[in-house]
C-alpha cells in the first residue's frame, strides 16, 4: 500500500480544486441548458433562431435581429481591430527596439484593464454625438459600437498575434536575410506565414470577446431591435438582451433569455474550439 | 600568415587582415587567405576559435550582431564587399549560406524554393516552376520528391531539410555557397550523401565549410585552414595540411583528432 505522505495529501487538494473549477462550468451549463431549452423546444430551434418578431409579452420569441446584431458589430469590431493588431504585433515582435517594446507593449495591455463601462462611457460622450453630428443617424450604432469594440479586442489580437511571432524561431529571419531578403521581406514571406495559425487563432479568440461584451455594448448600441442593413443602424445583440431584460422578466419571458444565452454559449464555444484546434494543428 | 598559393585569377574571395569584433571581443585576428573558384574550402578548428564568425562575414550576415565591428577587407571578385556601396541583398544572392541547423521555411517545398527568385523579384511563373524542378534536381530530390511539392517543408526528414536548404540557395544561382557544419545534425549515411553532393555543387559552385569532423574535412575539401582563438594558424591544400602540417599548433590538433 502506497504510504500517505503531506506530498500527496496536497496533490489530492490540487486535483480537487481543478476539478470544482470544471465543476462550476458544468453546473452553469447545465442550469443554463435546463432553464433555456424549454423555450427552445416550444418555439423550435430555427423558428427562435430565425424568428424576426422579440415580443415577450405575447410569448413570441424570435431572435434573428440580434442574431443578426451581435455578428454585425463583431464584423466591424473586426475589421477596425485586424489590421491595427496585426500591424502594433508585427510592428513589436520584428521591428521595435526593445525601449519602445518596454513601452508600447504593457500600454496596449493596459487597454485591456480598462473598464468595459468606462469604454461605454466615453462612447456615448464622444463618439455617439460625432456620428450623428458628422455621419448621420442617432448616433447610436452599429458603427459606433464596432469602433469602440475594436479599440477593446485590441489588446487580445495583438498579445496572442506577438506570441505567436516571437515563437518563430530566429533561423526563419536568418534563412530568409541570407538569401538576400530585406527584413520587411522575411516577416512578410517567411515569419508571418509561420505564425498564421497563431494569427488565425488570435482572431477567433478576439471575435469571441467581441460577440460576449456586453456593457460598452448597451450603452452605444441602441438596442432596437431591427436587424442592421446599414453601419448607422441601431443593434441589438444577444447579450445585451440578456442583460436588458433580466432585471423584470418572469416565466417564459425568463426562459427565453436563457435561451438567448444558450444560443450564446454555442457561438462562443465554436469560436474557441475553433481556435484552439488552429493553435495545437500550428503545435503539431 | 600562410596564404595558399595559387593563380590571381581564379580567386574569387580575397580576404585580407580582417579583424572582426563582438563589442571589444576580438573575434578575428587579421586573418588572410585566398579562395579559390570551384574548390572546397574547410575551416576546422577548436570550439570558440571563430569559424562560423569568419564564414559569417563573408555574407555579412555578422553584421546582424549589435555592437559587432570590422577591419580589413573582403574581395569578392575584387570588389570590397564592407564598401558602403555594396548591395547586401545582392551580396547575399552571390553567396549564399546553409546553416548548421536545417531552417526550411513553414511553406510548401515549392514555396521554400520559389523564395530566394521572388526575393530578387522573379514573378514569371513557368521560371520559378523552372527553378524548382532544376534547384532540386541539383540535390537530389526531385524524383523523390516531385509528386509531394505542395508538403510543407518542415515535415521532411532532417537530411532532406538540409538538401532543400541547399536548393533553395542555388535557385537564387549563386557564385559561393557558405555552408557551416552542414551535416552536424545528419546521420553518417546521410552525412556521405551531402559531401557527395558538395563535391558534385563543386563544378558550378565555390564552397567554404566549417566542419568539426577532420575525416569529412579530409574526404571532401580542396584547402583546410586551420583557425585557433581568432588566428587562421594555417591555410593550405588539404593534403599538405594533413599529411604534414607546417606548424606545430596544427599538427597537435589534427593527430588529436584524427588518426
Ligand atoms: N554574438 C556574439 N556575441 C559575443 N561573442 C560572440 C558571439 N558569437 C560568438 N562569439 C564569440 O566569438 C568567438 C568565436 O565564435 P564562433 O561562433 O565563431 O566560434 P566557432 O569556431 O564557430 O565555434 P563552434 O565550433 O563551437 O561553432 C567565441 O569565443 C564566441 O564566444
Ligand atoms: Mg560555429
Amino acid at each position: 500500500m502506497k504510504k500517505i505522505t503531506g506530498e500527496t495529501i496536497i496533490g489530492k487538494i490540487l486535483l480537487m480544486i481543478a476539478l470544482s473549477s470544471i465543476g462550476a462550468l458544468f453546473l452553469i451549463t447545465v442550469f443554463i441548458f435546463a432553464e433555456g431549452l424549454p423555450v427552445i423546444f416550444k418555439t423550435g430551434f430555427a423558428a427562435f433562431i430565425t424568428g424576426m418578431k422579440w415580443k415577450p409579452t405575447r410569448e413570441i420569441f424570435g431572435i434573428l435581429p440580434m442574431i443578426a446584431g451581435s455578428f454585425a458589430i463583431m464584423a466591424g469590431a473586426m475589421i477596425v481591430s485586424v489590421p491595427f493588431a496585426l500591424c502594433c504585433s508585427i510592428y513589436l515582435a520584428e521591428f521595435a527596439g526593445d525601449l519602445m517594446r518596454r513601452v508600447v507593449k504593457p500600454a496596449i495591455e493596459l487597454l485591456a484593464g480598462i473598464p468595459s463601462v468606462v469604454y461605454g462611457f466615453i462612447g456615448v460622450t464622444v463618439l455617439v454625438p460625432f456620428i450623428k453630428n458628422y455621419i448621420g443617424g442617432n448616433g447610436f450604432s452599429v458603427l459606433g459600437c464596432s469602433l469602440v469594440l475594436g479599440v477593446m479586442v485590441l489588446p487580445t489580437i495583438t498579445s496572442i498575434s506577438y506570441d505567436a511571432l516571437r515563437a518563430v524561431p530566429v533561423s526563419y529571419r536568418e534563412g530568409a536575410l541570407a538569401l538576400g531578403a530585406t527584413r520587411w521581406q522575411a516577416v512578410k514571406m517567411a515569419v508571418v506565414p509561420a505564425a498564421s495559425s497563431g494569427i488565425i487563432a488570435a482572431v477567433i479568440l478576439g471575435m469571441g470577446r467581441a460577440i460576449g461584451e456586453t456593457m460598452a455594448v448597451i450603452m452605444i448600441a441602441g438596442n432596437s431591435l431591427i436587424v442592421p442593413l446599414s453601419p448607422l443602424d441601431p443593434v441589438r445583440t444577444l447579450t445585451s438582451n440578456i442583460a436588458l431584460e433580466m432585471g423584470y422578466a418572469s416565466g417564459s419571458h425568463r426562459q427565453a433569455l436563457f435561451a438567448t444565452g444558450v444560443v450564446l454559449f454555442i457561438i462562443i464555444m465554436a469560436l474557441n474550439v475553433l481556435a484552439s484546434r488552429i493553435i495545437n494543428r500550428a503545435v503539431k | 600568415m600562410s596564404g595558399a598559393t595559387c593563380d590571381e585569377g581564379n580567386i574569387i574571395l580575397k580576404i585580407s587582415n580582417l579583424d572582426y569584433y563582438y563589442g571589444s571581443f576580438r573575434a578575428l585576428k587579421s586573418v588572410c587567405m585566398d579562395i579559390v573558384k570551384n574548390t572546397i574550402v574547410a575551416l576546422i578548428g577548436p570550439s570558440g576559435c571563430g569559424k562560423s564568425t569568419l564564414l559569417k562575414t563573408f555574407d555579412r550576415m555578422s553584421d546582424l550582431v549589435a555592437g559587432s565591428r570590422v577591419e580589413g577587407e573582403i574581395l569578392y571578385k575584387g570588389r570590397n564587399i564592407f564598401d558602403p556601396a555594396t548591395d547586401i541583398t545582392l551580396l547575399r544572392k552571390q553567396i549564399g549560406m546553409v546553416f548548421q541547423h536545417p531552417n526550411p521555411f513553414a511553406l510548401s517545398l515549392a514555396d521554400n524554393i520559389k523564395f530566394g527568385p521572388r526575393v530578387h523579384g522573379e514573378r514569371n511563373a513557368e521560371k520559378l516552376d523552372w527553378l524548382v524542378e532544376s534547384s532540386l534536381r541539383a540535390v537530389g530530390l526531385w524524383d523523390h520528391l516531385k509528386d509531394r511539392l505542395d508538403k510543407k517543408a518542415t515535415e521532411l526528414q532532417a537530411d532532406e531539410q538540409q538538401r532543400l536548404c541547399i536548393a533553395r540557395l542555388i535557385a537564387v544561382e549563386p557564385e559561393v555557397l557558405l555552408m557551416d557544419e552542414p551535416c552536424s545534425t545528419l546521420d553518417p549515411i546521410a552525412t556521405l550523401n551531402i559531401e557527395e553532393l558538395m563535391r558534385e555543387l563543386k563544378k558550378k559552385y565555390t564552397i567554404v565549410t566549417v566542419t568539426h569532423n577532420m575525416q569529412q574535412a579530409a574526404r571532401v575539401s580542396d584547402y583546410s585552414g586551420f583557425m585557433l582563438m581568432g588566428e587562421l594558424i594555417e591555410y593550405s591544400k588539404t593534403s599538405s595540411i594533413f599529411s604534414n602540417p607546417r606548424d606545430k599548433r596544427t599538427d597537435d590538433y589534427i593527430s588529436g583528432h584524427y588518426g
